[in-house]
């Protein structure tokens, strides 16, 4: 439900949206605020044994059972589990399911113009291209957005 | 407009559910105006609503059936088998229009006008002839038991030309009637008359009590309690770690409210089993009529609550069930009364809880299942082999009919028969987590038990370990637990790689979890794996018993299975995951999903093919199947099974002296009997054991003390003997086993047979001696053949002169090519009629082609060797004689 009033107002471009910003490998990605259920610490992962690679295990969320998605292997960052900094949980919902994006930190709540968004640019890798909806260009450095349904289709 | 067809297809349905039971109640006691009324008012409140709502094709079938409930309501037609009939026949129509109408929104096309014809004629007949009731019932009373079901309604009208007597049979019938209305009602708490009169009075005020919810909304109430039942474990788990805390005394009340709260709302999700059983009366009626049996259906404990999902998978298979016992079960009323039992059959169904289990047993009192015919099915079906049918313990036997494609009905009814179903109830049973079970006694009755689980949402479950890693497994499909370690008596075996478990006599393939789960890579390392301390957790899925390698087991637990993400949908080794009390979460392995894996990695094939490629080794070694016996004097004696005919056991009143021999009556003619060992003395009582030998249609028996077994075994004559009756010993089994040579006591025999048939022929054999001599021989000779062997070494053209140039019948090893060659070789051009027969290892390289002159059979297949040199002979004695060609010579 959550999907159906962010995607269509991102191309009205008088519109404010609310981003999340969350630090991945030093780099800087924006998902809307609105799709966040809620930011855990650190948790206990539980392994799933023959799962696709970017499945870090089953997490508990609050009583409710959700899956890690290792955002360091789903964007396609070197490999480098033993240096793991204290990672951040972000609980997202999707078609009645919960999903927890384990990252390496969290960030602000920025309210951005839809309007600043900017295409990606062509030079961006493929795979960044696939789950990326645009670039929004701040101060000091660039905020790529992330599309989380792309994210979360491990099939792609 | 929606929200009203909803409602009014609920309504509806619901209304019209109860009504087929009620019309079965009213056949039987159609004088029950509190019966009619009901049922007049269902409908009539269908037809009330499908007018305002605007359905005139329901309306008109409802208002027809509800004409025919009018006139009977009045009392000018009376409810007789005819009548109901086409009653039902109107609310199956009434049914099958709402449910086009749940389907679709509007009402499903089609012409109800012959229905309605027929409803309306039976109108017309009832106002004809109300005005002289007597005859009505007199004509009504012919007709239907010229129709062959006379029915205590019938009887009851023709009885009504005395009244006296109609008074008296009202008055049973009405006793019978209503203690059977009470078995049908799905309200079974009440069994005496008046509790069921004050039932229907309280009805209404019941029903103002309850409100209709929707079912998602309490499967959401329960997914929340299921989450506050896990938080409150946690809870306790935290305070239970840390001493004198003071969250201890409102933890308690927490953990007292939960529970009575979870209880609750478990409740609310639990059915009566009879909204299962409601179709059953309906159902009984009707096979009753198709099949012309006389049933009577009893349900027990109807009011046993079970979780509704667990009501909707067991209705069919219920109602399968039924209607087995019905068509297979009970027998017709004339076998029954044959049998001396109560014409009416009855079926029961008896519903109630234990051990957290809820029992169903559907028991009928009929003919009960025959076991030979399931035998004589599962044979021919190929489950068991024929031999080891007598063996198979009776429970075992039963279990067949649960099998795809056995049924011993001996012909397909409309109603049963097929060979289908009963697989799929134990399928659909056992996919709930439950399980059936069959008991039989001929002529007594059948009775299925089946025992299901309460809920299917909370699981009790085994903690296990394996690298680290916990996992749950649903605990009703883990049959035992075996501890392996060093000291352990059970140990982890290999056949090639894989792994299995001798447990009880039976061998089990195992898996390592950790190898299924790739948490580590499979290792060739047998030693490795083997010396590890572990547990093996047996497991059974449908007909499969696998071993699963865990590192620990712990203890169980009570878990509420949640489905797994759709992400690790694809992975079909779990079937679910689920928070602990500590806050993790844990995966729960599903047993089918791993059965279904392994069964695609071919693991099982693979110890199968491996458990069949042992099997086909030793067939290759090829050894003879020895008949181990006890001689006279306490010694053990073999001989090759092929050589023998049958086992027999004599009577020894049967066994008479003739002179210097015994001899017996053996299928229309005398057979002589030579003991085993001189010793033997004929017993004054009981029976012996005697070896048939035939040769020629002539028989001969051997006493002997008593048979041991069989024993696949290499014949390799360790020592000659200087007994004649004796070819050598060898060891059998680890114990020094005497070989008799049958040709001694064939030879005695012979004198006592009518006329020999002793004639010699030309035979060679060249191969290994021993079994020429324990086997071929003895046939040869027997058969009449002469026959010599010789050494393939000693094969020179020397040892062949006297052959040449006469006809020749050679025996060859089928890996005796070379033989084959020289033979024809040194023999050259001079010898026209050689014939070859080729000895096979193997029975499935027997080919019966005539390739040149070599033709081929199964080494120790006595009969086919003596068929195929008796066509030879047939086709030398058929050949113009020359005295010169006949070549005889028995080397020493």
């Amino acid at each position: 439900m959550t999907q159906s009033n962010t995607d269509p107002s991102l191309l009205l471009l008088d519109n404010k949206e609310q981003y999340l910003t969350l630090r991945i490998c030093n780099v800087m990605f924006g998902i809307p605020v609105t799709k966040v259920r809620d930011i855990f610490d650190q948790q206990k992962i539980t392994f799933v044994p023959l799962a696709a690679p970017e499945i870090l295990g089953e997490i508990n969320l609050r009583g409710r059972i959700g899956t890690a998605i290792d955002m360091r292997r789903r964007l396609s960052f070197p490999k480098s589990k033993d240096e793991y900094p204290a990672t951040m949980n972000i609980a997202v919902e999707l078609h009645n399911e919960l999903y927890s994006l384990v990252v390496d930190s969290v960030g602000e709540v920025m309210t951005l113009l839809n309007k600043d968004l900017e295409p990606l640019p062509v030079t961006l890798d493929q795979e960044w291209k696939d789950l990326a909806v645009g670039i929004f260009k701040l101060k000091n450095e660039l905020l790529i957005i992330l599309d989380i349904e792309k994210i979360l289709n491990l099939n792609k | 407009m929606d929200d009203l067809l909803t409602e009014f297809i609920v309504e509806s349905t619901e209304n019209i559910s109860q009504l087929d039971e009620d019309l079965v109640v009213l056949e039987k006691d159609p004088h029950n105006p509190k019966l009619l009324e009901n049922i007049f008012r269902a409908l009539h409140t269908i037809k009330g609503t499908c007018g305002f709502i605007g359905m005139p094709r329901l309306e008109k079938v409802a208002h027809a059936g509800e004409n025919v409930l009018g006139a009977m309501r009045e009392g000018t037609l009376i409810a007789n088998n005819e009548v109901i009939s086409l009653i039902l026949e109107c609310i199956d129509t009434v049914k099958m229009i709402l449910m086009g109408l749940a389907g679709n929104s509007t009402e499903p096309p089609g012409d109800d006008e012959y229905l309605i014809q027929r409803l309306n004629g039976l109108l017309s007949v009832s106002e004809e002839r109300s005005p002289s009731i007597v005859e009505e019932g007199m004509e009504l009373s012919e007709k239907d038991s010229s129709h062959d079901s006379t029915s205590l309604i019938d009887e009851n009208k023709t009885e009504s030309l005395s009244n006296n007597l109609l008074e008296n049979l009202i008055t049973d019938q009405k006793s019978l009637s209503s203690e059977e209305a009470p078995r049908m009602s799905t309200q079974q708490n009440s069994s005496s008359k008046q509790a069921v009169e004050g039932e229907k009075d309280k009805e209404p005020l019941v029903a103002n009590q309850s409100i209709r919810v929707n079912v998602s909304l309490l499967e959401e109430l329960m997914t929340m309690i299921s989450e506050l039942v896990l938080t409150r474990n946690q809870l306790m788990q935290m305070v239970r770690e840390s001493e004198n805390n003071e969250f201890a005394v409102p933890l308690q009340r927490l953990n007292y409210v939960t529970a009575e709260l979870q209880e609750t709302v478990m409740k609310t999700r639990m059915q009566p089993i009879g909204t299962a059983w409601t179709k059953l009366p309906r159902l009984i009626r009707d096979l009753s009529n198709d099949l012309r049996k006389k049933i009577d259906l009893e349900l027990i404990g109807s009011d046993t609550e079970l979780d509704r999902q667990v009501i909707e998978l067991i209705k069919d298979p219920l109602i399968h069930m039924v209607r087995n016992s019905a068509d297979h079960g009970l027998e017709n009323p004339h076998e029954r009364l044959a049998a001396g039992k109560d014409e009416t059959g009855k079926i029961t169904l008896n519903a109630y809880h234990a051990g957290g289990h809820i029992h169903i047993e559907i028991a009928d009192d009929g003919r009960g299942l025959s076991l030979q015919k399931i035998k004589d099915k599962a044979i021919a079906n190929g489950f068991i082999r024929a031999d080891a049918a007598d063996t198979v313990p009776e429970s075992q036997i039963y279990q067949f009919i649960f099998k795809a494609g056995l049924s011993t009905a001996e012909k397909v009814t409309n109603v049963s028969g097929r060979g289908v179903g009963m697989d799929v109830v134990k399928t659909n049973i056992e996919k709930i987590g439950g399980t059936i079970d069959v008991k039989s006694v001929v002529n007594k009755g059948t009775k299925f038990t089946i025992k299901i689980p309460l809920t299917l949402t909370i699981v009790s479950s085994l903690i296990t370990e394996v690298q680290g890693n916990r996992f749950a497994i649903p605990q009703l499909s883990v049959l035992e637990l075996v501890k392996i370690s060093r000291t352990s008596q059970s140990k982890i075996e290999y056949i090639k790689s894989h792994p299995v478990l001798r447990l009880r006599k039976k061998l089990l393939p195992l898996i390592f979890l950790k190898e299924l789960l790739k948490l580590e890579p499979p290792m060739e390392q047998e030693d490795v794996r083997a010396n590890e301390n572990c547990y093996i957790m047996i497991l059974q899925v449908g007909e499969d018993v696998f071993g699963l390698i865990v590192d620990q087991v712990y203890d169980t637990q009570e878990i509420v299975v949640k489905p797994v993400s759709n992400l690790l949908r694809d992975v079909p080794i779990f079937g679910g995951n689920t928070i602990l009390g500590d806050g993790s979460v844990i995966m729960i392995l599903d047993p089918n999903g791993i059965a279904a894996t392994l069964a695609n990695s071919d693991v099982l094939d693979h110890i199968k093919n491996d458990f069949a490629s042992e099997k086909a080794k030793k067939k290759a070694e090829n050894k003879p199947i020895l008949l181990i016996f006890q001689s006279h004097d306490q010694a053990y004696k073999a001989v090759p099974l092929l050589l023998v005919s049958r086992l027999e056991k004599f009577n020894v009143h049967d066994i008479e002296m003739d002179g210097d021999h015994y001899r017996a009556k053996y299928s229309e003619d005398l057979m002589p009997l030579l003991p085993i060992h001189d010793s033997f003395t004929l017993p004054s009582d009981g029976s012996v054991p005697v070896l048939v030998f035939t040769r020629n249609g002539q028989s001969l028996g051997i006493i002997v003390s008593k048979i041991i077994n069989t024993i696949e075994e290499s014949i390799e004559l360790k020592i000659k003997s200087d007994n004649p009756a004796v070819l050598g010993s060898t060891i059998v089994d680890g114990m020094s086993t005497d070989i008799i040579d049958t040709e001694f006591y064939i030879q005695k025999a012979q004198k006592y047979w009518n006329n020999s048939l002793y004639k010699n022929l030309p035979t060679i054999y060249m191969g290994n001696k021993d079994f020429y001599i324990s086997f071929l021989k003895p046939s040869l000779i027997a058969e009449g053949y002469n026959p010599i062997f010789i050494d393939n070494n000693d094969l020179s053209e020397d040892t062949l002169q006297i052959y040449k140039n006469a006809p020749l019948i050679a025996l060859i090893e089928e890996d005796g090519q070379s033989t084959q060659e020289t033979l024809s070789l040194l023999l050259g051009q001079d010898c026209k009629d050689l014939y070859i027969l080729k000895l096979n290892m193997e029975p499935s390289s027997v080919s019966n082609e005539n390739h040149e002159s070599a033709v081929s059979v199964y080494k120790y297949d006595r009969k086919e060797i003596l068929c195929q040199l008796s066509k030879i002979k047939t086709i030398l004695n058929n050949l113009p004689a020359k005295p010169d060609q006949v070549v005889l010579g028995v080397p020493q």
